[in-house]
């Protein structure tokens, strides 16, 4: 049981600083796992974030904001990324394309978000929200906006898929 | 061969710390782009506050020379100051305003004149502004964006729903209407705690259903959106599903909608463009088919 104070805390609306604080880095990740650039990465979360910002009165009343900021990232990372493919032949030298890796990210690491991010989209979001937060397949489709079983055949999907391009075995857990 | 989870939680962990080392970067620059700037009115207000405070100080500030300068008279506890430009009291309201049936009164005058400076309650009822739909107006869809001006400061609500107020007073609130007539009324609340209402009455027909022996029965009605959200220009998504063969497809919003119908296999697919959605915002997006089932998402339009 929390202290009263804390449930108190609790029981007031979240302002956007706290909130921007606590999940920034997180959604970060999600935005670099499934964009593949860092820039495109923090541009992209820093656009989540503003589009929360600006309906905070909204989204601050959510049950779940956070996973409203997950659900606009990965839309939008994916949006992004599959454009940019489609576009790579055409424009030569457009920031995204150089796939900026983070620094510290080693190279079997890079590629291993790289086949992530190869997948179908919905796939490639499930994934990247299962792993990088450890979200219960509940959690990940409440984020997609999807149902519960959707949400499981998409991770089922991609695991297999994904197993099959790393040459990796499978462990059924979801 | 190693396990698929195992190589993920490895990377996972890999990509986090990456981005904890990044993230001071990132934190350094505080909140995101654009916050303060979406602010101006604000901003504005603000200064405009500490204005009108300063030039009250200086009307007081020369009074007090007045006193001591005739200390021998009887002191009045009116303040004269020395003739001063008007002190705007409130942020003028955007061009966009303009007074319809369904508005509250004005007030008469929204400058304070050169004169005894005195210190009042603000007991003036905000402004409302209804200016969609119009009075009478007939909808086509049952998801209705209603939008006006008010006091910018106010709250808007209609029931338990509150609108989104920008800095500049305009608000908007989607709200579903039943089918034939409704009169929905709206109150704006300003800071000081003086509310107002006003209303629009609008119609509300939903179109016309299709003969069901023309077109093939089966086929369970499914909808998907692809994004939700857009940066792209014009903004756009990509909505697909299953229905009956043949069955027409209909997607509506108040910033766009398109139609096709599903092909032989009952799979069809579309691209919808909503080239007048506003930046930011998010609305609804609800598609059809011709049995009468739907589905409405949500889509966001972040093209710059």
């Amino acid at each position: 049981m929390r202290p009263t104070e804390e449930l108190q805390v609790l029981a007031r609306p979240e302002s956007f600083d706290v909130f921007y604080a606590r999940e920034f880095r997180s959604v970060v990740a999600i935005a670099y796992a499934l964009s593949g650039s860092r820039w495109a990465a923090e541009d992209l979360a820093q656009e989540a974030f503003l589009t929360a910002h600006r309906q905070w009165d909204r989204v601050s009343g959510y049950d779940a904001p956070g996973a409203w900021v997950r659900r606009v990232v990965s839309n939008m990372s994916v949006s992004l990324y599959r454009k940019r493919a489609s576009e790579a032949r055409a424009i030569a030298r457009v920031a995204f394309q150089r796939q900026e890796p983070l620094p510290g990210l080693e190279l079997q690491d890079a590629e291993f978000w790289r086949q992530v991010r190869a997948l179908p989209r919905r796939q490639a979001q499930a994934l990247a929200l299962h792993y990088l937060e450890d979200r219960p397949v509940a959690e990940v489709a409440e984020v997609l906006g999807c149902s519960v079983s959707t949400a499981k055949v998409h991770l089922h999907k991609g695991r297999k898929t994904l197993a099959a391009r790393l040459s990796l075995a499978t462990e059924e857990t979801t | 061969m190693s396990s698929l989870d195992e190589r993920a939680r490895r990377s996972s962990g890999a990509l986090r710390e990456a981005v904890e080392e990044a993230e001071l970067r990132l934190l350094d620059a505080g909140l995101p782009r654009g916050t303060a700037a979406s602010r101006p009115a604000l901003a504005s207000r603000v200064l405009a506050f500490a204005g009108a405070f300063a030039v009250v100080l200086l009307g007081l500030g020369m009074a007090v020379v007045q006193l001591s300068m005739f200390a021998d008279q009887s002191v009045t506890t009116v303040v004269e100051p020395s003739p001063a430009p008007p002190v705007t009291a409130e942020p003028p309201l955007p061009s966009s305003f303009a007074p319809s049936p369904a508005t509250s009164a004005p007030p008469s005058d929204s400058t304070v004149p050169a004169g005894p400076v005195q210190t009042q309650a603000d007991t003036e009822p905000p402004l409302l502004v209804i200016t969609f739909p119009a009075e009478a107006q007939t909808v086509e869809s049952e998801v209705v964006r209603f939008a006006g001006v008010t006091e910018p400061g106010a709250t808007v609500t209609r029931g338990t729903y509150e609108a989104d107020v920008d800095t500049e007073g305009n608000w908007s609130l989607v709200l579903v209407v039943g089918e034939g007539t409704s009169t929905v009324t709206f109150t704006a609340t300003d800071e000081a705690g003086n509310g107002t209402t006003a209303s629009v009455t609008l119609s509300y027909q939903p179109p016309v259903d299709q003969p069901p022996t023309t077109k093939p029965v089966g086929g369970d009605f499914t909808a998907s959106a692809t994004y939700g959200v857009c940066s792209e220009t014009p903004p756009y998504d990509v909505y697909y599903g299953s229905a009956a063969p043949g069955a027409a497809i209909t997607i509506s919003s108040e910033f766009g909608g398109g139609s096709t119908v599903a092909d032989a296999e009952g799979s069809w697919e579309t691209k919808v463009t909503f080239a007048d959605a506003p930046y930011g915002e998010t609305f609804l997006v609800t598609v059809r088919d011709d049995g009468g089932n739907k589905k409405v998402f949500e889509f966001t339009s972040l093209a710059g």
